[in-house]
């Protein structure tokens, strides 16, 4: 089963392009009021239950809402359905990845956690991509 | 002094765990009824293994990897399970008694008919786990993931659910407190 796991996923990665040039990511900045934004892309399946607890419920918890609102760009990927970008690997869902508008890796958050935590998470991104 | 080897060799060949299981769990990927007492497993990757109506008492598995595997009516009183991984195994009919299961994950991990008690569940990651009929007495799960859980024929009125995520779990003919029932509702848990 890990053999056969293991040459599905390096199947996959052989198919995989880079961040820069999916069409979603591309898309993003486009827009002009994007520019300067942080791209928050998650990984998720439609049965994920940690999953809708941060899209449902952290992701628009008050505090949350104005920093994502204010800093981030959300992209979404169904590792299910859709085609993941290269050198953006997972072990579980959901991992987000923080992205810079040059495509570079800011950062990566696996799993779910309370408003909080997340909130200074997010803060730790943001002063990163300022640096 | 001969009397006192015989007797050192007895007390570890009664009460420790047997080391040609082992070979044949690491070499096969399987090993029912077999003995692990006292083992230490720690951080192995026994994902997708077959380890049912296996003992693991006091045994070490702290980070130890059993993504699917089938660990059914086996034995883990006292053992140490910290950090490790159970996601969508089998535990069903386990005992998990006296458990250190500290940010433990035990996601979609089927829990029914275990015997949980006097354990540590603080911190642990268990969206979408299924307690169905468990025995739960005295048992923390301060901090815990259990989004989407499953709580079914449970008394959880001696244990902790302090600062837990109860986002859409389900407790269906569960004994709570006055408490736990306002933090469930507060936490948007189902109380049926």
């Amino acid at each position: 089963m890990r053999i056969l796991l293991s040459i599905i996923f390096s199947f996959l990665t052989l198919l995989a392009t880079p961040i820069s040039k999916d069409i979603d990511f591309i898309n993003i900045y486009k827009d002009v009021k994007n520019t300067e934004k942080i791209t928050l892309m998650i990984y998720t399946t439609k049965s994920c239950p940690q999953c809708a607890y941060m899209k449902q419920k952290v992701f628009k918890d008050k505090f949350i809402k104005n920093i994502l609102d204010e800093h981030f760009s959300i992209l979404q990927k169904d590792v299910q359905v859709d085609e993941l970008p290269d050198g953006f690997k997972y072990f579980g869902i959901p991992t987000i990845f923080f992205i810079d508008k040059d495509a570079n890796k800011l950062g990566e958050f696996i799993g779910s956690c309370r408003a909080k935590e997340f909130s200074h998470k997010l803060k730790e991104i943001i002063k990163k991509a300022k640096n | 002094m001969r009397k006192s080897i015989l007797i050192l060799v007895l007390y570890t060949t009664l009460f420790s765990f047997e080391q040609i299981h082992i070979t044949k769990l690491l070499e096969e990927d399987e090993c029912q009824n077999c003995d692990f007492r006292e083992a230490n497993l720690s951080g192995l990757d026994l994902s997708g293994c077959e380890l049912q109506n296996s003992n693991f008492k006091n045994a070490n598995l702290s980070h130890t990897n059993f993504f699917m595997a089938d660990l059914e009516k086996s034995n883990f009183e006292n053992a140490k399970l910290d950090g490790a991984v159970f996601w969508k195994a089998n535990l069903s009919g386990s005992n998990l008694s006296s458990i250190s299961a500290i940010k433990t994950n035990f996601k979609g991990a089927n829990l029914n008919n275990t015997i949980i008690k006097n354990s540590n569940f603080n911190s642990s990651i268990s969206w979408k786990a299924n307690f169905k009929n468990a025995k739960i007495q005295n048992t923390d799960f301060t901090k815990s993931e259990l989004g989407s859980a499953n709580f079914y024929n449970n008394d959880l009125r001696n244990s902790s659910l302090n600062s837990a995520i109860l986002w859409k779990t389900i407790f269906h003919n569960t004994k709570l407190t006055k408490k736990q029932y306002e933090y469930i509702n507060i936490e948007e848990g189902i109380i049926k």
